[in-house]
């Protein structure tokens, strides 16, 4: 099990180049319209603040790696220009990278990118997906509606 | 890390106490993962499918019952871990879009509403989605111009899905809100949504990450409304 002096160890092991990339390809998303990976703390604040939680089981180890990756996204954002920040803190930037860049444990424990899993799994669904998706929607309340304007002979 | 100076490292966290709460939380295994979406137009509708696929394959949805038990035992009871689908501001093509895939494949999803928006006229909503920073992202899909969704979409979605408030009409609350304005966005938000959809609400989400501006006034109105849940964008608090 890895304890609190290991995570330090690794964070001097890290390649930040991938964290730089993920932070430059997080420029480019298009919040309105993509989805966008983020990771929220929990917060109880009924209980205990020392209280021990416990995860599931296939992320026994990978949320220290997770922790670590959070605080280097943060020391990164927190370099930038404070125009850039806006009024956000480096943390609030950093906790959507982290999202993007761990977003699953791999077999190894590697972490698996968002933007990575779901493109691949997107190429692979179009193979199969040939319909198209808009025609396969039961609601599709753009042509009710639409036929309903018909039927009224328009307004 | 090239020229990995510890010092510099620590002063760069230690700068905002957010920085070191998120540390704990990770370290400690309280979190959630949560995919944020706004507009799902149908000419995305191809890529919201190949991700709430992925999502069902991968993690298990989380209801509010999950995140409750999560709370209550501090023991994450699925092997795999949890994954929102949350989706912002009750846009009429979550109706159309999102809701048919999420039912697909069993996920949940959980529909952040400004309460108000619903009942604005459909002449109107355009408009108002201007004024209020809601993001219509094609303003040219609906022909009658109807982007908000209405009650009975709502109420479907509720039969299946989690029901949040995001306020009564998109507003940002902040240190300098009016109690009169607090009132309505907070409380009388949640108990019009409540009304509509048949059941209690027990998540109040800000706009723009506002826990940077919590406050004891904002504090009292959220108690007296009665959540039990305040989401921000770095945090999910039980508060009752």
């Amino acid at each position: 099990m890895k304890e609190m002096q290991d995570v330090w160890e690794d964070l001097k092991r890290q390649d930040l180049e991938k964290y730089r990339e993920t932070m430059e390809y997080c420029k480019t998303r298009v919040t309105s319209d993509e989805g966008i990976p983020a990771v929220l703390g929990l917060d109880d604040l009924t209980a205990s603040w020392a209280d021990v939680w416990q995860g599931p089981e296939m992320e026994k180890e990978f949320h220290k790696a997770m922790a670590a990756a959070a605080m280097v996204f943060a020391s990164l954002y927190e370099q930038l220009d404070p125009e850039e920040l806006g009024h956000y803190p480096g943390i609030a930037p950093a906790m959507s990278a982290l999202a993007e860049l761990f977003f699953l444990p791999g077999e190894n424990g590697e972490a698996i990118p968002y933007r990575s899993v779901v493109n691949e799994f997107l190429r692979e669904e179009q193979k199969i997906l040939s319909e198209n998706a808009w025609e396969a929607m039961p609601n599709r309340s753009v042509e009710r509606e639409c036929f309903k304007e018909e039927q009224k002979g328009g307004e | 890390m090239e020229n990995f100076q510890m010092k510099d490292f620590l002063q760069l966290i230690a700068k905002d106490k957010r920085t070191l709460e998120m540390f704990r939380y990770l370290m400690n295994s309280s979190y959630i993962r949560v995919v944020n979406y706004h507009n799902t137009n149908p000419v995305d509708a191809e890529r919201f499918e190949a991700e709430i696929k992925y999502f069902s394959e991968h993690f298990v949805p989380v209801t509010l019952k999950d995140l409750g038990q999560f709370f209550e035992t501090k023991v994450w009871p699925y092997e795999k871990p949890g994954l929102i689908p949350a989706i912002f501001e009750g846009f009429r093509n979550h109706y159309d879009v999102m809701l048919p895939i999420l039912d697909k494949y069993h996920f949940t999803g959980w529909f952040y509403f400004p309460s108000f928006f619903m009942d604005v006229p459909v002449k109107e909503q355009l408009a108002f989605s201007e004024e209020h920073d809601l993001n219509v992202s094609d303003k040219e899909l609906y022909p009658d111009q109807r982007v908000a969704l209405n009650w009975e979409e709502v109420r479907e979605i509720a039969k299946r899905h989690e029901i949040c408030c995001h306020t009564g009409n998109h507003f940002e609350i902040t240190k300098e809100t009016s109690e009169e304005d607090m009132q309505r966005e907070i409380v009388t938000a949640k108990r019009y949504l409540e009304e509509k959809i048949g059941r209690e609400v027990e998540v109040f989400c800000w706009l723009y990450g506002e826990e940077y501006h919590y406050n004891e006034k904002a504090h009292k109105f959220l108690k007296e409304a009665g959540y039990k849940y305040v989401v921000s964008n770095l945090k999910l608090e039980r508060i009752r």
